[in-house]
C-alpha cells in the first residue's frame, strides 16, 4: 500500500468505519505533507532517499551515509520508507538508525512506532534511537520501554538513557534496575550507575559482586564502583577476593583499582 | 644424519692432503686447498614450495612434474672443481635425506630422486659444474642433501652433508617496501569515496590501482579480504601466498578478488578455516610486527598478532598454520571490547629511522585524546560532528561527563593492557611510543559497550612504505576537528600529529568520513599492500631458531 493509499484510508475511509486508532496522527500526517512537498520541489532527492541502498559497515551492519542524510528532508523519506515497510529490516533499522542525523523531525514517529513494531531488531533500534529523541518524547517513551515485558527492549532503553544528556531524569531507572532479572539489563544499569556516579547504587553494586556469575557484568559492577566511589570500592572484601582469585581482566582490574 | 660429520672428514682429509701435496708439488696444493674450500663451502639452503602455477594450467607445479618456464626450483651448484677432482674409478654419489617424498632433486630436466623414488645417485662428472635443482612439495619441507666423493677403493675423501629447507610463509610487515597498493572504489546516489582515491593516487602513482565496487559489492573492506605473506629462497627465489580470509564465501564481496587480480605466476592464494568469518577472521585483525628481538630472542621478520579473548578470535585453522610456521611467533591482544573488535583500530607501527629499532608504535589514547580536546578552547568549532554525533565544539564533547567516563575506563582497563602486551611481547619502550589522540562511541549498531572511533581512528591509516627511490607516504583519516571553512593546515588535531610522526615520513590526511569513517573504519581498512620482502632465504640463518623450537 502506498503513503497516499493509507493516507486516504485513513482519512476517508476510517471514520466511517469508526475505528478510533485509525486516525493519522499528527506525525503521520507532517510525514505525508513533507514527502509530497519534497517530491513537488526536488524529485530527484525524494527519489533518492527513497531508493537508495545502505552501505555496507566494517562490522556487517548496514548503514545510510553521505551528504543526504544531514539534510533535514530526508527525515520525512526515510519515515516514509519505513511506513512502506518494503525494506528487509536490518535495513529498517539502518533507517532509524540515520534518522538523528539528518536533524529533521522524527522523535513523534519513532516513540509511537515502537511498541507495535514486531520485527526484533528494528524495535530495538527505535528505542535505542530514543537516546537522541526531545526531552519530553523521550522521557515518557524510555520509561514506558524500561517497564516492557521484553528483556531485550528493557536493556535498550537502559542504554539509550544512559547517554542523554538528561540523564539525571532516569537515575531512579537505573537504580531499580540493578535487581532486573535480565543479565544484560543489570549490566548496563551498572554500567550507568557507575558512569553517572551514583552514590545510591553502591549498595546494590556491592551485592551484585557477590551474586554475579557473568565474568563481564562483574567487570562492569567493579568500574562502576571505583568511578562511584573508589575508597569504598578498595574497602570491599569481594574486590579483594577478585584480585587474589580471578585470572584475567577481571582479576587485573581488581588488582589495578586497589592499587590506584 | 650423514656418518661423515665435516670435522672428521676435515681431519681424514688433511692427513690425504698430506700425501698428496708430497706428490704433486705446489700447483697440486692451490689446487687441493680451493677443493677443500670448495667443499667446506657448501651450506644450507632455503628453497619455495613449487605452488604456484607457471604455466597457467591451472594446476600447481608440483602437481605436475616438471613445468615449462617453472622458476621455483632451488639450485644447488656443485663447483666445476668438485665435479672436476673426481678421477677415473672415483665416483660423486649424491644422497637424498629427510622428507624425501616431498622433495625432487632435477639434473638436466629429469628427476633424480625424490618424490617417493631413488634417494641416492652417482652423479655423472666432468670438468663443468653440475647443478642440481630442488623442488619442495609444501612450506618447510625439509629434507638433506649428501655429496660424497668416493675414491677407487669405496673410502671416502670428501664430503658433506647440508639441509634444503622449503620457506615458511613470513608475513610482510610496515618496515617493508609497499610495491603495490589496492582500494575499492565506489560511487553511488548519496556517497563515494572516488575523491579519496584520487587523493592517494595522487602521491602513488601507478603503485596504486583501483578495483571497481560493482564487480564486489560494494565490498570496500580489503584490507579485511586478504593477507600478504612471501616465500622465499636463496638467488631470488620468491612466491607471494596471498592468504584469502573466509569472512566472505560463495563468491560474495571481495571472495574472487585475490583470483580475478592477484593470483598468477608467482603468486597463489589460500585459505584456512572454512564455514561463516566472524568479525575476528577479517585481516585488519591480523598484523604484524616490525623485526624484534625480545629477552634475547631474534625476531628476525616480526611476529604476527591478532585480537582475540579466549576462544572468541580468528578460526583456529589460521591461527594454527601461523602459529606452524615459526619465524614470526605469534600472540594475543584483546579487541573483543571493540565493536568491530580489530586490532588495527588502535596501533600500527610506521617506520623510523631515527627510532633505536627503526619503527615507531603509534597507540591509540583517550588520555591523550582528552589531553588534546582540554587544550583547544571549549567553544573550537567542529560542525563535521554536529550531525552525525550531535557535538557542535569541543566543548560539548568535554562536557559529556558520561562519554568521558566511559573513555577513561576504556584506557585503564583495555588500552593499558594492550600497550602492555606490545611491551612484553615486542620489547616495546618508552621511546618507540607515539600517543595519538582518541574518543570513542558506543554506536547504536554496536553490541552493548562495545566501543567505535567518535574520532576518526587516526592509527588506522595506510603505511605507504617507501625504499631508497621514495619516501614512505602515510595516509591518515581527516578528523576535521575544524570550522567547515577551514583548511588542513589549520586543523589543530592534524598539525599536533604531524609534529609527532617521523620527520623521515610524509603525511598526507585524507577525507574517509563517509564511506569509511561512518562504515565502521577508516583508511587502513579500505587498502592493502604488497610489501617487498626480507632477505633471500636468509631466514634460513637468520630464523632457523623460531623454526626449529
Amino acid at each position: 500500500m502506498t503513503h497516499r493509499t493509507r493516507l486516504f484510508a485513513l482519512l476517508f475511509v476510517a471514520p466511517f468505519i469508526g475505528t478510533a486508532s485509525a486516525q493519522a496522527s499528527d506525525w503521520e500526517q507532517q510525514v505525508d505533507a513533507s514527502v509530497s512537498m519534497i517530491e513537488a520541489t526536488d524529485i530527484e532527492f525524494a527519489n533518492g532517499v527513497l531508493n537508495v541502498d545502505p552501505i555496507t559497515t566494517r562490522a556487517g551492519y548496514p548503514r545510510f551515509v553521505g551528504e543526504w542524510t544531514r539534510d533535514e528532508r530526508a527525515a520525512p523519506l526515510m519515515l516514509q520508507r519505513l511506513l512502506n515497510g518494503d525494506d528487509h529490516p536490518t535495513v529498517q533499522a539502518a533507517l532509524v538508525e540515520a534518522l538523528p542525523r539528518t536533524g529533521g523531525e522524527w522523535d513523534d514517529a519513532i516513540a509511537a512506532l515502537w511498541e507495535d513494531t514486531s520485527d526484533p531488531t528494528v524495535r530495538r533500534m527505535m528505542v535505542l534511537t530514543l537516546e537522541k529523541a526531545s526531552d519530553d518524547v523521550a522521557y515518557r517513551a524510555l520509561n514506558t520501554a524500561a517497564a516492557s515485558e521484553d528483556a531485550e527492549v528493557r536493556a535498550a532503553a537502559v542504554r539509550a538513557m544512559t547517554w542523554r544528556k538528561d540523564a539525571e531524569r532516569y537515575e531512579p531507572v537505573f537504580l531499580a534496575k540493578l535487581t532486573d532479572q535480565n543479565d544484560e539489563v543489570r549490566s548496563l544499569s551498572a554500567r550507568a550507575s557507575g558512569l553517572h556516579k551514583l552514590d545510591d547504587a553502591k549498595l546494590g553494586l556491592a551485592s551484585m559482586l557477590d551474586s554475579e556469575t557473568r565474568d563481564d557484568i562483574r567487570l562492569n559492577v567493579l568500574i562502576a564502583l571505583h568511578q562511584i566511589d573508589a575508597e569504598y570500592a578498595r574497602s570491599l572484601s569481594a574486590v579483594t577476593r577478585i584480585a587474589r582469585d580471578e585470572d584475567g581482566k577481571l582479576g587485573r582490574t581488581a588488582v589495578r583499582l586497589l592499587a590506584d | 644424519m650423514h656418518p661423515f660429520n665435516k670435522p672428521r672428514l676435515l681431519t681424514t682429509h688433511l692427513a690425504l692432503g698430506a700425501l698428496l701435496i708430497s706428490s704433486a708439488g705446489c700447483a697440486g696444493a692451490k689446487e687441493r686447498k680451493a677443493l677443500e674450500e670448495a667443499w667446506n663451502n657448501f651450506g644450507d639452503l632455503a628453497g619455495i614450495g613449487n605452488l604456484d602455477d607457471d604455466d597457467e594450467d591451472g594446476t600447481p607445479d608440483w602437481e605436475q612434474n616438471g613445468v615449462e618456464g617453472d622458476n621455483d626450483l632451488l639450485e644447488v651448484e656443485i663447483p666445476a672443481n668438485v665435479a672436476a677432482g673426481v678421477k677415473d674409478g672415483e665416483s660423486l654419489l649424491v644422497t637424498l635425506g629427510g622428507d624425501t617424498d616431498n622433495i625432487r632433486v632435477w639434473l638436466d630436466g629429469e628427476v633424480l630422486m625424490g618424490d617417493g623414488g631413488e634417494i641416492e645417485a652417482t652423479l655423472t662428472t666432468g670438468e663443468s659444474a653440475i647443478i642440481l635443482g630442488v623442488e619442495f612439495a609444501d612450506l618447510l619441507i625439509s629434507g638433506s642433501l649428501t655429496l660424497s666423493h668416493i675414491d677407487k677403493d669405496g673410502v671416502e675423501l670428501y664430503g658433506a652433508t647440508f639441509d634444503v629447507i622449503a620457506s615458511p610463509m613470513i608475513l610482510n610487515h610496515h618496515l617493508q617496501y609497499a610495491e603495490e597498493m589496492w582500494m575499492v572504489e565506489m560511487s553511488s546516489w548519496g556517497y563515494s569515496n572516488l575523491d579519496m582515491a584520487e587523493a592517494i593516487e595522487a602521491e602513488l602513482g601507478d603503485r596504486f590501482q583501483t578495483i571497481p565496487g560493482t564487480d564486489y559489492g560494494y565490498d570496500v573492506w580489503i584490507q579485511d579480504e586478504v593477507e600478504w605473506s612471501t616465500l622465499n629462497g636463496a638467488n631470488g627465489l620468491r612466491t607471494d601466498l596471498v592468504i584469502d580470509s573466509i569472512r566472505n564465501t560463495g563468491g560474495s564481496g571481495l571472495d574472487d578478488f585475490p583470483e580475478d587480480y592477484l593470483v598468477q605466476p608467482d603468486v597463489i592464494a589460500s585459505s584456512w578455516g572454512s564455514g561463516w568469518g566472524n568479525t575476528y577472521d577479517s585481516f585488519g585483525n591480523l598484523e604484524i610486527s616490525p623485526p624484534v628481538s625480545v629477552d634475547g630472542v631474534d625476531y628476525p621478520y616480526g611476529r604476527v598478532f591478532w585480537g582475540q579473548r579466549g576462544t572468541t578470535g580468528p578460526t583456529e585453522d589460521l591461527r594454527d598454520q601461523l602459529t606452524s610456521q615459526g619465524v614470526q611467533k605469534p600472540f594475543q591482544q584483546d579487541t573483543i571490547w571493540l565493536c568491530v573488535g580489530h586490532i588495527d583500530e588502535v596501533h600500527t607501527f610506521v617506520p623510523d629511522p631515527d627510532a633505536p629499532r627503526g619503527f615507531r608504535l603509534l597507540m591509540g589514547s583517550v588520555t591523550a585524546g582528552y589531553e588534546f580536546l582540554e587544550g583547544l578552547g571549549d567553544n573550537t568549532a567542529i560542525p563535521k560532528y554536529s550531525s552525525d554525533y550531535h557535538y557542535s565544539t569541543v566543548g560539548e564533547i568535554l562536557d559529556d561527563t558520561a562519554l568521558r567516563t566511559w573513555n577513561e575506563s576504556l584506557q585503564t582497563t583495555y588500552l593499558d593492557d594492550i600497550e602492555q602486551v606490545f611491551r612484553d611481547e615486542l620489547a616495546i619502550t618508552d621511546e618507540e611510543i607515539i600517543y595519538i589522540p582518541s574518543v570513542f562511541e558506543e554506536n547504536r549498531w554496536c553490541p552493548n559497550n562495545t566501543a567505535l572511533a567518535l574520532i576518526p581512528g587516526i592509527v588506522n591509516s595506510l603505511i605507504a612504505t617507501g625504499n631508497d627511490e621514495t619516501p614512505t607516504k602515510l595516509f591518515l583519516p581527516d578528523p576535521f576537528i575544524r570550522a567547515n571553512n577551514a583548511s588542513q593546515d589549520e586543523d589543530p588535531l592534524i598539525q599536533y600529529v604531524n609534529d609527532l610522526l617521523p620527520s623521515s615520513s610524509e603525511a598526507y590526511w585524507v577525507d574517509n568520513w563517509d564511506v569509511y569513517h561512518l562504515g565502521m573504519g577508516e583508511v587502513h581498512c579500505g587498502t592493502n599492500a604488497q610489501r617487498t620482502p626480507d632477505g633471500e632465504g636468509t631466514w634460513i640463518s637468520n630464523a632457523r631458531h623460531l623454526i626449529e623450537e
